[in-house]
């Protein structure tokens, strides 16, 4: 005999169909029983108005499953010893054989105690929902199938399992009766995993049984159920339902698990709970974070109950706790969603601003009266239309099934990319490891030397300075720290990496220029060649001949903070917004490594604000327009405020533009400006000019000019921030330099390539086409191909640099060694001859390794220092050694070729004794006074840890901001 | 204009949107050309040096050489007034001793170990020491530490040999290299190489010992490291047992074209050229006689040729009658920079002869005394020039005005009471020596101490 239980609850929506589904059944069932708990619609009116119904009981709204599926049966004594129990939802519909499938199998399997059928979703009724179900390590639900699989009978055959949904579930009554039913504990999820696992324990068998389907939608889970509180908020009933879910799964985990392991279980889940509610708070998911953390209080705060419910458990079980462990969800499982979970994150991070112009032609299209049109739009949405069919067919052809290989090779510009990175890691071999020369002083020892000279207010350099660590400190700390603490390794991967980090950050930043600027978009290997010509730009400009990191760096992130920043444009305010956060936080990476761009981005806002209000548009008065772009500059000034407050607080205001590496900075005119000549070791053949060139020639294409002149306009904005700056002298410590210009030549390279892509973007097409004369498609290409070919190849062979393993530091070993013990052992090196004057550096550690010169260079020179240097030159006492030793100067070195003259003054100095060189023509003595180091002691300062702590939370909000929203993952 | 751009028709008018567009599209690039064109590019140039400050001295070395035979005082001068340091070198205990010295005075010492002397302050400017004494007289100006120094005529045999004093003034050690010339060009030998002094002490190098060779050699001191006065006594054996006759060789700062060696002194004996070509190339030298009337190539004087490295030994035959004739020094014209050096062994004494430096202005020396003349070579101007004698307590002993003209040289005949001379001239540049009569013979050079120092500029690096 079988009884079909049905409870309910305001699941009207449902009902007419489910009630047909259980006339309909090819085993008619013997009675059917309905309990309602508390619904507010018709559910009551078609339950008595079914004829299929022997009863309706109606219970309070309070009623949980467990209780109604309890006083159901109470109601009903049992009629037989056989009687089976099938339990339906009013959001169930069994297929027509589904009980009888179900008995079936129940004659077939006489062990069997508790069936249950195939779920699939309802109303799609193909896609699979759940053939049994399990419970990971950490609570999560398993259902063993893929998100959204569809039901191709590739499950189908009968299996033993640890629990099957209540939707569905034919139970023998004995059975669910000798368990007690269902948990109360568990008012709504998680109760058939917590049955199951309590059968499995008292030695009876689950089955699922995929012949029979039943149809499902998931209705509280999926909280399309009218909430239980008529005015409840969606949100909070959403919460309730989170928590409810989460504690369901924390109970059945306790309630059931192995006592042996029950304490380590305990603290894992307890653990793990906090994580999962950092990692929600991580991406705005405050309300599961809340449900989240109210579950584990709920569970963990009543241990009582949780023992009584325990011992409820043990009582029941016949079956030892490892008999049911095959049944439960493989150890690694929550590790490979942990990883599934961290992929679909990062790959939603990439693709934030992907399509931004796919979404702003269909918000034009939803906007559909043609008002103001944005300035990239140059088709008519007709062509729109059009031509996204002709894409579809040339660009999104799916791939042939290949191997990644095959794939490779029979792609020219894959095969391009290819032979690009192996020519690049072919020039920049000598790099490998670890790079100094040029304007890029030697790496420090490891990251912990760069973290103190971030945190520290006071640093041992020279005689002691206050002037604040550049910006950029922080982010070669978090690259070596990442390499495993090496500061050589960070500065060799900023150098070798910088190449194919500015390729995929052009690359994707022209895809989206591309699209913004025709639907069609641009064809691959235009793609290809923009950047590439772009990821050159370090070398052929000459930066990274000279050993400009800061250029270097720039460069290759320049093109991932103008893809961010064009989601400024996208017409979702939610996305714009996390836009600016995203900017921002490149925008402060960028200003870290290129002072010079802030300004920059300042100005360009500016501009484009100036412009927007000029011709009249409207959207200017909506704050998540102008907010975004505000929030940008503003995000990057806060980020850096621990760089900028007390450059600024203390002074040194020269350093908020000074470049950073070695001085001189390096030296542009206009010209070298335009055509990205950045130092000698520039490319002999001018591929920057080339390429101006041609983006003075993409003026020409009348159907791309607009937005190639808007890629001008920035190149102007570029232009004036470079006159500007030109004008600008930087005080130093020690003299006066100018901004270096070198970032915006890179900036004018970056454009010109943009607006050559966006123009060859039709071009190229008509050229392919055929509708453009041959001999125009034929210079036009190979003006195009000689810039890359050549940089690449001239890049690989004879493109000289300053770079070198290890920079020579003109110090005797020993004096190394020595000034390594502590910032004490100071070494005054003086340059020049007696005509031409001396001029004294003061070396401490490991020597100005990157991110001190900056430091040093603001420094104002100690004068005492300098008067008593110009004592030990010309009339040397015994006190300048003392003074020397108070300073913390304990070798004084006069660099090859010494001067005689210098020398034989400072022989005559007293308590100064010669030190050996292993070069006869450099000169050094060693003060043999008692050395001091009290004057450069630092003195911690509440400030510095107050900025840095502001930084981290301003860093943590802004990742957290800009991070994609969960919602949209779903 | 035939823009098809389709969009905007129907919105503000294509005409309008073209034409703006169109305009665009030559100005921004033309705007941005322009602003690039008032770039002006950052100063990268290194600053210019500073030159060095001039001021007086403050501290004053010389270095006296061990006394040969009993010249062992020690002559000391200064401009000013004060205590001069005289201090035996390699003797680090004890207190120095102390010379009084006064302006125009001369103070002594008897010291026959090598000497350190130290002048600070009032009496740094124009410290100058003289080692002289010894019968036959041997005379030496202490020379001041510097850091390359050439010596002509060496000997390295028993009865020729010459010792190599190397004095440290400082409390660091100095390394100096030394490189011989012999006829055979540059002897190389690692025992010369590298030489360590130790600090405030001596180092003898006894050529006779360390690199024994029949011909004259030449010598370069290389002062690598630290500072060290060099000097070099001569001493030849006479035949039989007669007592060996000793005398200092004068050093020359660098090889030169044009040399004048004064200080012939006539007698019977031997006088020898001996040339140092330290290039790379063959020389040539032309040697020629200065007398007060003029200076000339006597007949029959050829020119001498020098191989690249070597040393070349001239007996000079007819000289003896150029000295009878009124000779009084030689001058020396070579195809390029020779070191040079006389050599006259005469009356059985024997004395050396180096290239005149020549001063701007004044020069002067000390002298011990006794028979002496000041030979003065040709001014490079016309001018008077004023030769003063002053007695060892600063009293004027002899005051001379006279013209030398251009290639020509001067006698001067000195008081016996004469302990320093100085000579001025507005004529340019001032060359001279003193000859120091008596038994035997010796000459000491003019010099001038230095009174100023250069004190280079100092200032923190562009970082």
């Amino acid at each position: 005999m079988v009884t079909a239980l049905l409870v309910t609850h305001r699941g009207a929506r449902w009902l007419p169909a489910v009630l047909d589904g259980l006339s309909a059944q090819s085993r008619p069932i013997d009675r059917v029983l309905a309990v309602d708990t508390g619904s507010t619609d018709e559910t009551l009116t078609m339950l008595a108005a079914s004829p299929l119904i022997e009863q309706v009981l109606a219970a309070p709204d309070s009623t949980s499953f467990s209780v109604a599926v309890r006083q159901g049966l109470a109601e009903h004594p049992c009629a037989e010893p056989d009687e089976w129990i099938w339990l339906v939802h009013d959001d169930a519909n069994p297929a027509a054989d589904a009980l009888a499938c179900l008995l079936e199998a129940a004659d077939e399997d006489p062990t069997a105690d508790v069936l249950g059928p195939k779920l699939r979703e309802w109303p799609s009724l193909r896609r699979l929902l759940e053939l049994g179900v399990t419970i990971s390590g950490t609570g999560h639900r398993e259902t063993g199938l893929e998100h959204g699989e569809y039901d191709q009978g590739q499950h189908d055959t009968v299996r033993h399992v640890l629990a099957v949904n209540t939707a569905g579930m034919l139970v023998r009554r004995s059975v669910l009766e000798k368990l007690g039913g269902f948990d109360d504990e568990l008012p709504l999820f998680g109760n058939d995993v917590d049955f199951g696992w309590r059968a499995a324990r008292a030695g009876h068998r689950t089955i699922v049984v995929p012949r029979a389907v039943m149809f499902h939608a998931e209705a509280a889970h999926r909280r399309q159920r009218p909430s239980t509180l008529a005015d409840e908020h969606p949100r909070a009933a959403e919460r309730r339902a989170a928590f409810a879910e989460r504690r369901a799964a924390l109970w059945t985990l306790l309630a059931n698990g192995d006592g042996r392991w029950l304490p380590v279980q305990a603290v894992r889940l307890f653990l793990g709970s906090i994580l999962r509610a950092i990692g929600l708070l991580l991406v705005r998911d405050v309300r599961t974070a809340r449900a989240e953390m109210s579950a584990l209080a709920s569970v963990y705060g009543n241990p009582g109950r949780l023992r009584r419910a325990r011992r409820a458990r043990q009582e029941q079980a016949t079956v030892p706790s490892r008999d049911v462990r095959p049944l439960l969800a493989p150890w690694w499982l929550p590790y490979r969603h942990g990883l599934d979970a961290a992929t679909d994150f990062f790959s939603a991070v990439t693709l934030q601003a992907q399509d931004v112009a796919e979404r702003r032609r269909a918000a034009n299209l939803a906007a559909d009266l043609g008002e103001e049109r944005p300035p990239h739009r140059s088709d008519s949405r007709a062509e729109d239309r059009g031509r996204s069919e002709v894409r579809s067919d040339e660009e999104s052809a799916p791939a042939p099934d290949n191997g990644w290989v095959v794939q490779l090779l029979t792609s020219p510009v894959a095969l391009g990319l290819s032979v690009f990175l192996v020519v690049v890691a072919i020039a920049t071999r000598d790099v490998w490891g670890a790079v100094a020369g040029g304007a890029l002083p030697p790496a420090p020892a490891g990251v912990g030397d760069w973290w103190r000279l971030w945190t520290e207010d006071w640093h041992p350099l020279e005689s002691g300075t206050n002037v604040p660590a550049p910006a950029y400190v922080p982010v070669l700390t978090l690259l070596g720290g990442l390499l495993g603490g090496s500061a050589q390794g960070a500065m060799s991967v900023l150098m070798v990496f910088a190449f194919p980090i500015a390729l995929g950050g052009a690359w994707r930043l022209l895809r989206v220029a591309g699209h913004l600027a025709t639907p069609l978009g641009a064809p691959r290997w235009l793609l290809g060649w923009g950047a590439m010509v772009y990821a050159l730009v370090p070398a052929t400009s000459g930066a990274w001949g000279e050993g400009r990191y800061s250029v270097v760096a720039a460069t290759a992130l320049l093109p991932w903070l103008a893809h961010a920043a064009l989601g400024l444009v996208d017409p979702n305010p939610d996305r714009r917004w996390r836009a600016g956060w995203r900017s921002g936080l490149l925008l402060a990476l960028m200003t870290a490594f290129a002072p010079v761009a802030w300004p920059l981005a300042a100005l360009l806002t500016l501009v484009v604000l100036l412009l927007a209000i000029v011709l009249g548009g409207s959207s200017l008065r909506q704050w998540s327009v102008l907010g975004p772009a505000l929030a940008t500059l503003g995000t990057a000034g806060v980020l850096l405020v621990p760089w900028w407050l007390p450059m600024i607080a203390r002074g040194h205001w020269g350093g908020l533009l000074l470049e950073p590496g070695l001085l001189p900075v390096a030296s542009l005119d206009g010209v070298d400006v335009l055509t990205g000549r950045i130092s000698e070791y520039a490319a002999p053949f001018w591929p920057g000019l080339v390429v101006v060139v041609l983006a003075m020639a993409a003026l020409i294409p009348a159907s791309t000019r607009l937005p190639v002149l808007v890629c001008w306009l920035i190149g102007l904005v570029t232009a004036v921030t470079a006159l500007a700056l030109s004008l600008i002298t930087l005080p130093l410590g020690g003299g006066a330099t100018r901004p270096s210009l070198a970032f915006l030549a890179v900036v004018l390279q970056g454009v010109a390539v943009v607006a050559v892509v966006i123009a060859g973007t039709a071009s190229a097409r008509d050229l392919v086409r055929g509708s453009v004369p041959r001999v125009t498609g034929a210079v036009a290409g190979l003006a195009l191909l000689v810039v890359p070919v050549l940089s690449l190849g001239w890049f690989a062979t004879i493109a000289e640099n300053e770079l070198a393993p290890t920079g020579d530091q003109g110090i005797p070993a020993y004096m190394e060694q020595s000034s390594d013990l502590g910032p004490a052992h100071g070494i005054v090196v003086l340059e020049g001859d007696l005509d031409q004057g001396l001029v004294y550096t003061v070396r401490r550690g490991d020597g100005p390794t990157v991110g001190e010169p900056e430091i040093i260079a603001l420094t104002e020179p100690d004068a005492a220092l300098t008067d008593m240097l110009g004592d030990l030159v010309s009339r040397p006492r015994p006190a300048v050694a003392q003074a020397l030793a108070d300073h913390g100067i304990e070798y004084v070195v006069l660099s090859s070729p010494a001067d005689p003259a210098v020398a034989a003054v400072l022989d005559t100095a007293p308590d100064l004794a010669q030190a050996g060189t292993e070069d006869r023509t450099m000169r050094a003595w060693q003060v043999t006074r008692p050395l001091s180091e009290a004057n450069l002691a630092a003195s911690n300062s509440w400030t510095r840890t107050a900025l840095l702590i502001l930084q981290g939370i301003a860093l943590v909000v802004v990742l957290v901001l800009c991070a994609p929203s969960r919602k949209e993952q779903r | 204009m035939t823009d098809s751009t389709p969009q905007g028709a129907g919105h503000r008018g294509v005409t309008g949107r073209i034409s703006t567009v169109a305009v665009l599209a030559v100005l921004l690039p033309v705007l941005t050309a322009t602003t690039l064109a008032l770039v002006r590019p950052a100063d990268t140039d290194v600053p210019a040096g500073i030159a060095p400050q001039t001021q007086a001295l403050t501290r004053a070395d010389v270095a006296c050489p061990t006394a040969l035979d009993d010249a062992d005082q020690v002559l000391v001068a200064s401009n000013g007034r004060g205590q001069v340091t005289v201090r035996a070198a390699g003797q680090d205990s004890g207190e120095p001793a102390s010379v009084p010295v006064t302006p125009g005075g001369v103070g002594a010492v008897e010291l026959p170990e090598p000497a350190l002397i130290t002048g600070r302050d009032a009496v740094a400017p124009g410290l100058l020491a003289v080692r002289a004494g010894g019968s036959p007289v041997a005379a030496f100006v202490c020379p001041a530490p510097t850091t390359e120094q050439w010596f002509s005529a060496l000997g390295g045999r028993f009865e020729h040999s010459s010792v190599i004093e190397l004095l440290n003034p400082d409390q660091g050690a100095a390394v100096a290299d030394l490189s011989i010339h012999t006829r055979d060009g540059l002897v190389r030998s690692s025992a010369l190489r590298g030489l360590s002094v130790p600090g405030r002490s001596v180092r003898r190098i006894d050529l006779a010992e360390e690199l024994p060779r029949a011909s004259l050699m030449s010598l370069e001191v290389i002062v690598s490291r630290g500072r060290l006065s060099a000097s070099v006594a001569d001493e030849v054996g006479q035949v039989g047992n007669a007592r060996p006759v000793l005398d200092w060789i004068p050093a020359q700062a660098e090889p030169a074209q044009e040399v004048t060696m004064l200080g012939l002194v006539p007698g019977d004996g031997t006088r020898t050229v001996v040339l140092t070509n330290p290039g790379e190339d063959e020389i040539s030298v032309q040697v020629e006689v200065v007398s007060e009337r003029s200076t000339f190539a006597p007949t029959g004087w050829e020119e001498i040729r020098v191989a690249p490295g070597a040393v070349t030994v001239i007996p000079i035959a007819g000289l003896a009658q150029q000295v009878r004739k009124g000779a009084l020094g030689l001058q020396l014209t070579s195809s390029a920079p020779v070191v040079a050096g006389l050599r006259q062994e005469v009356s059985g004494d024997v004395s050396h002869l180096a290239p005149t430096t020549a001063y701007d202005g004044t020069a002067r020396t000390v002298l011990p005394g006794g028979p002496a003349r000041l030979v003065l070579g040709g001014t490079s101007g016309s001018g008077e020039t004023v030769v003063t004698a002053r007695a060892a307590n600063g009293q004027r002993v002899l005051r001379r005005q006279l013209t030398v003209g251009t290639a020509k040289a001067a006698e001067v005949a000195l008081p016996e009471r004469a302990a320093s001379v100085q000579v001025r001239t507005d004529a340019g540049a001032v060359t001279g020596v003193v000859v120091l009569g008596g038994t035997g013979h010796a000459v000491l050079p003019l010099v001038q101490p230095a009174e100023r120092g250069e004190v280079p500029a100092l200032r923190p690096a562009l970082r």
